[in-house]
């Protein structure tokens, strides 16, 4: 007893209790105000062939995911120029231990590298566009921009004088086939005199070659509205030039203030709508419940963008009408469909399925003319 | 009390931050606990919706195998309708083609739009509130699809067909298409359960739900409302539009947990009743602190006023004791006239009522100095025997008037020169004694002195034992308390303050001395103390003898034992009282004396004539005692003159004080003429000192050494030759008075006598002096025992020279100078040895 008799030190020692018991509380408080259950922000990481300012393929991708990953509050890893041999597996990896939880690997070419690697990170989930490549963790994932084709084709059918539609195709692929083939179907849908001509690069990016090709279909063949499938709008260009109609693709070419009024209109995918479904399955963690995913026009993920003066309401009127009956069940490869070597590829009372759209589309519909 | 408040609105305000961050805490706990429930319920969800898809998928199995069938046997339609409407009678089945012709059950395509999907190649699973649900597969044929195999199940049968009622009994699961609307509700669905649901806090925890389905797979959210506590969750149906959400109670899920949650609140409730509990320790602490803070400065005023009492008793004692001297003087005075009887028998009377009045104030004196912590214990060296004499004559005297026998024995081995404060325990033992004497009516008085030696301290022994009245064994304890005084009634008669024995014991206390009572009430009591003092010569102190001692204080109030007519004294008292008993006392010794009232006057007879001293009162007012001295110091022709302090200031210290100062001596007032006259035979020159004419004690009895002289003076006085050089009393008082033993003795010292003179003869002109140290120190003792104190003291100044000569620290002149008296003084020593002995051979045997 005597200890506390001590004024001073029983002062000090009230003091000492009551700073400790406030230093405990302090320290209770900020324990329990950490919560342990906020999850750390989720990663998704993006593989490009080019650089994310080259317009046409690159920059459209990077720009949707980019949106999509605003929007939803993910951190976007990207990774662009990967065109290189094993580039893309180092690229992946860089990514992996970066904590990217979803990898969208943004080109057909990475598919043959991609079947090595994705095996190796089973935690997290890959998306393409590449058909060519399956995993139990890597999901192909489409857009239908065969819809748009058609579409653009029947408009080019409808704008044609001189019956001629000049196609600037990158390879022989289902892709660019399907294209072709949708883009033909709606050609013949509005004009069945109409013929679509169509020259191969063989490349997704060779400027020259696209120029010379598209400059060959005008002045050789006797094109008077041209299209393309390519990375870049080369041909487009070339049609611009020249003055005569051209229908863009994946890019918005009316948006340019000094294209005229040639640039009919483009297909494009609303890269960010997509990117944002893709980031959402991830998210609900059913991105790879499939092995595909197939979206298109009827959830206005393709769309032709806003058409040039040169065309006319009747001609908007007829192909919203087109649009219509596609979405309403009257599918552009659905119905009588012959191709080039005179074979049935389709029933009048039949549509084709999925699977053999995307990945079997070896052959071009009747009316198809290749020039060499 | 303003430091309780501060502490109580500590405590308040610590329990409210406790209380508030318990409330804190707590709902961070509850809200953790149901965060974690929620994870845990939301991953239980994802698993339902695995089992709810499995259950759609379930149904799609044999639709898909029929379509498979049908892609091979396309003919067969109506067949494979009917088997697949046999099969499974709650699904309405039908088969639709691309131009959206059906057979079997009707199908508008407007009211499922996704069976467009199945056109695509796809399965699909639609929902229609008033049509049902649909599961429709396509029939391939090579790469495209003719027809779309369905079946619809209507929405009575769904609860029976999908609902999942029977996951557990807690958990209550409805499938919602994605438009919110109810699909598929759990069994026994009640328009209670469409209220439950309709409630707000449900509805909000729904929409949570939702709110997390964009982002994960399966969510849980924690409600509380009028309903209760519950969990809500949701999960969205794989590969279907359809999304089941559903609620559990909280206690199904978080039951275990709460058991926890109410530990923690336990726990904390336990430290708040703890700090409680600490709190009010704490401010009784406090407060007892407040209160010891309260005594502490009780206690401070207490020690200021009685210091100031001590104070005060000093001041009066010190004004009591100015007239005192006065009263004693003049009474003095009156007793050496020639009076009648009757007169002389008044004056006798006011003798010893002022002696003891005299000894009242000193004991209040002593008593005021050691409360007031001047008190100070001065150690000087002192002869045991001498102290003990003096105290013996004292007390002796009382015993006598009293008939007391007083008897005193003294262990003749203690050593006689200790080193102490003499004058206090002198004081210790006399008020012991006079205890002793004034509570013993009839019977002895007897003081035992022994002691034991530890290296170099003695641990003195004094045991005062007395036939008295004895003191109650209760009352024991009560003996050393100031103002005491025991058994009351029966000790009315006896005067005293009560302050002996409580500053007997102080004393002690102060010299780490320690005092003890033995008593028998009624018999008698045993005061026994023991002190350490510090020896500094091993000397015994030999056989002491009360009777044959010379009594020096009895000559105390004898007239002086000497006279100086020719002796200038001159006396400075600023009271004229003061200066006259002071001329008057001094009368006797015939010195001149001059009286100065003040510090200036005393300078000026200081500068007409020399004196050989000056008796300086120290209390004058203008120039002090101290201050005179000072200049006096600086006249000329003053070396030869002593000065004496006079004060009635008997504070310790002050005889240090006025050493310090430079005075010679000190005396303090009220004073006897013996005791001035004593100061004075020592201060004056030896050659102005003449014996008194009519002198009635003889000269020769005067003992070798007086009391004043012990410290530095030799005995002034030397020895008559006629003398016999031996003194067979004292020789026998070392025998234990036994005369054959004496004799023996004697003729011993007698026949050695030779063999002795001529070792040392020869030690000493070989310069063996570790022999004749040796020898020499024999020769002192054995002189002694013999009774021959002149030879005793021969040799023993001869063995101090010796002493000093061999001392290690010795500088060269000391050892020069101790050689010197070695050899001049060792031929007398030599001829008085022979001398006594011849005297010892030639004396008769004692019988």
């Amino acid at each position: 007893m005597s200890f506390w008799l001590h004024h001073s030190l029983s002062q000090w020692a009230t003091r000492l209790i009551v700073g400790f018991i406030l230093i405990v509380l302090a320290a209770a408080c900020w324990i329990f105000s950490t919560s342990t259950f906020d999850q750390p922000q989720p990663k998704a990481g993006i593989v490009l062939l080019g650089g994310i300012h080259e317009e046409g393929w690159n920059a459209p991708q990077y720009r949707g995911i980019r949106k999509a990953c605003n929007a939803m509050g993910i951190k976007l890893l990207f990774k662009e120029n990967v065109n290189t041999e094993g580039a893309c597996t180092k690229a992946v990896q860089e990514m992996a231990d970066n904590g990217a939880g979803m990898i969208f690997l943004a080109s057909y070419s990475y598919s043959q590298e991609a079947q090595k690697f994705v095996r190796e990170y089973p935690h997290i989930a890959f998306g393409t566009n590449s058909a060519e490549c399956h995993a139990r963790n890597m999901t192909s994932y489409f857009v239908r921009m065969y819809q748009g084709r058609y579409l653009a084709g029947a408009l080019a059918g409808m704008h044609t004088k001189s019956n001629v539609i000049g196609y600037v195709a990158a390879m022989k692929n289902s892709e660019v086939n399907r294209g072709i083939n949708a883009f033909t179907l709606g050609v013949q849908q509005t004009n069945p005199n109409a013929r679509v001509v169509v020259m191969w690069t063989g490349s997704w990016q060779n400027e020259q070659k696209e120029a010379e090709e598209a400059r060959r279909l005008i002045t050789e063949a006797g094109a008077d509205v041209l299209t393309y499938h390519q990375d870049e709008p080369a041909a487009a260009d070339v049609a611009e030039k020249l003055g005569i109609d051209y229908i863009g693709y994946y890019e918005d070419l009316g948006k340019h203030e000094w294209r005229s009024d040639h640039a009919l209109t483009s297909v494009v995918c609303n890269w960010d709508r997509y990117y944002e479904d893709i980031i959402r399955r991830y998210l609900k963690g059913e991105l790879n419940y499939v092995d595909k995913q197939w979206v298109g026009m009827e959830a206005d993920f393709v769309e032709l963008c806003d058409f040039s003066p040169a065309v006319t309401d009747e001609e908007k009127a007829k192909l919203i009408y087109l649009k219509e009956r596609m979405l309403a069940g009257h599918f552009v490869f659905a119905g009588e469909i012959y191709d080039r070597q005179g074979q049935l590829r389709c029933r009048a009372d039949e549509s084709i399925r999925d699977d053999r759209l995307l990945q079997h589309m070896d052959w071009l519909v009747k009316g198809v003319e290749i020039l060499e | 009390m303003n430091s309780r408040k501060k502490m109580v609105l500590t405590i308040m305000m610590t329990l409210l931050l406790i209380f508030l961050s318990g409330i804190f805490i707590q709902q961070r706990i509850v809200n953790m606990l149901n965060k974690a429930a929620e994870i845990s319920v939301a991953r239980q969800t994802e698993d339902i919706s695995l089992l709810a898809g499995e259950r759609f998928h379930r149904f799609m199995t044999p639709l898909q195998t029929a379509a498979y069938h049908l892609s091979t046997h396309e003919q067969e339609k109506e067949a494979v309708l009917q088997m697949l409407s046999q099969q499974n009678p709650q699904g309405q089945v039908g088969l639709i083609d691309f131009q959206h012709h059906t057979t079997g059950r009707f199908l508008s395509t407007a009211s499922f739009p996704r069976l467009q999907m199945a056109f695509h190649g796809n399965n699909v699973i639609d929902y229609n509130p008033d049509i049902g649900i649909l599961l429709a597969t396509p029939v391939f044929y090579g790469d495209n699809v003719r027809y779309v195999l369905y079946q619809v199940y209507p929405p009575e049968m769904l609860p029976k067909l999908f609902a999942l009622s029977d996951y557990d009994a807690f958990t209550h699961v409805i499938i919602q298409y994605r438009d919110g609307s109810l699909a598929v509700p759990y069994e026994n669905y009640t328009s209670n359960d469409t209220r439950f649901w309709a409630d707000d806090t449900i509805q909000a925890g729904m929409q949570e739900v939702h709110e997390r389905l964009k982002r994960s797979k399966a969510a849980a959210v924690y409600t509380e409302g009028a309903e209760g506590k519950f969990f809500v969750f949701g999960a969205d149906l794989p590969q279907t539009d359809f999304s089941m959400i559903g609620y559990m109670p909280w206690s199904a899920v978080a039951g275990q947990i709460t058991s926890i949650y109410q530990r923690v609140l336990f726990l904390f409730s336990l430290m708040l009743i703890l700090f409680a509990c600490l709190s009010i320790y704490l401010l009784m602490a406090q407060t007892s602190v407040a209160e010891t803070e309260e005594l502490r400065k009780a206690r401070a005023e207490a020690d200021a006023a009685n210091q100031a009492k001590s104070q005060f008793l000093a001041n009066m004692s010190h004004e009591i004791r100015t007239p005192l001297n006065a009263i004693s003087g003049m009474n003095e005075m009156i007793l050496r006239q020639k009076i009648p009887g009757e007169v002389r028998q008044y004056a006798s009377n006011i003798k010893s009522a002022t002696a003891a009045l005299l000894t009242i104030i000193n004991e209040i004196l002593d008593f005021s100095k050691i409360e007031s912590g001047h008190m100070e214990i001065v150690p000087t060296d002192y002869q045991l025997a001498t102290m003990l004499r003096e105290v013996c004559t004292l007390v002796g005297l009382r015993a006598q008037a009293k008939n007391l026998q007083f008897k005193i024995h003294v262990d003749p081995y203690l050593p006689n020169y200790l080193h102490g404060d003499a004058g206090r325990l002198r004081q210790i033992l006399i008020n012991l004694l006079n205890n002793a004497i004034k509570y013993t009516p009839n019977g002895s008085v007897t003081l035992d002195i022994s002691g034991h030696r530890s290296e170099s301290t003695l641990h003195l022994h004094a045991a005062v034992t007395d036939t008295g009245i004895g003191i109650r064994e209760e009352d024991k304890n009560r003996l050393f308390r100031v103002f005491e005084r025991l058994d009351i009634e029966r000790n009315r008669k006896i005067e005293g303050t009560g302050l002996g024995l409580a500053i007997t014991h102080r004393l002690l206390t102060m010299m780490n001395g320690t005092i003890k009572v033995d008593s028998t009430y009624g018999e008698g009591s045993v005061f026994t103390i023991e002190l350490p003092q510090s020896i500094s010569s091993f000397d015994p102190i030999g056989v002491f003898s009360l009777d044959n001692q010379p009594v020096f204080e009895a000559d105390l109030n004898k007239p002086a034992s000497f006279i100086a007519p020719s002796a200038h004294v001159l006396i400075v008292d600023d009271n004229d009282m003061n200066c006259f008993v002071a001329s008057s006392l001094l009368k006797d010794t015939q010195v001149q004396t001059v009286i100065a009232h003040s510090g200036a006057e005393a300078l000026d007879a200081l500068q007409k004539q020399s004196f050989h001293v000056v008796l300086l009162d120290h209390m004058m007012p203008g120039m002090d005692g101290v201050e005179t001295l000072h200049k006096a110091k600086e006249l000329p022709n003053i070396s030869n003159t002593r000065f004496i302090a006079l004060t009635a200031t008997a504070i310790s210290g002050s005889r240090e004080k006025f050493l310090a100062e430079g005075f010679d001596n000190y005396l303090s007032k009220p004073m006897t003429g013996a005791e001035l006259a004593a100061m004075l035979e020592r201060y004056l020159p030896a050659e102005l000192l003449q014996k008194p004419l009519t002198s009635n004690g003889a000269p020769a009895t005067k003992p070798a050494a007086p009391p004043a002289a012990q410290t530095e003076q030799a005995a002034p006085a030397e020895l008559p030759t006629a003398e016999p050089l031996i003194d067979q009393k004292l020789g026998l008082q070392y025998c234990n008075d036994m005369p054959a033993l004496y004799n023996n003795v004697l003729a011993l010292f007698c026949k050695q006598s030779d063999g002795n003179i001529a070792k040392l003869d020869d030690d000493l002109t070989t310069g063996n002096w570790k022999d004749y140290r040796i020898n020499i120190h024999a020769l002192k003792s054995t002189s002694l025992t013999i009774g021959c104190r002149s030879l005793n003291k021969q040799a023993k100044e001869l063995e101090q020279a010796v002493k000093d000569y061999l001392a290690d620290d010795a500088v060269p002149e000391q050892k020069q100078q101790a050689l010197n008296y070695i050899q001049e003084h060792h031929a007398d020593t030599m001829e008085l040895y022979r001398q006594v002995v011849a005297e010892g051979s030639q004396q008769q045997p004692t019988t």
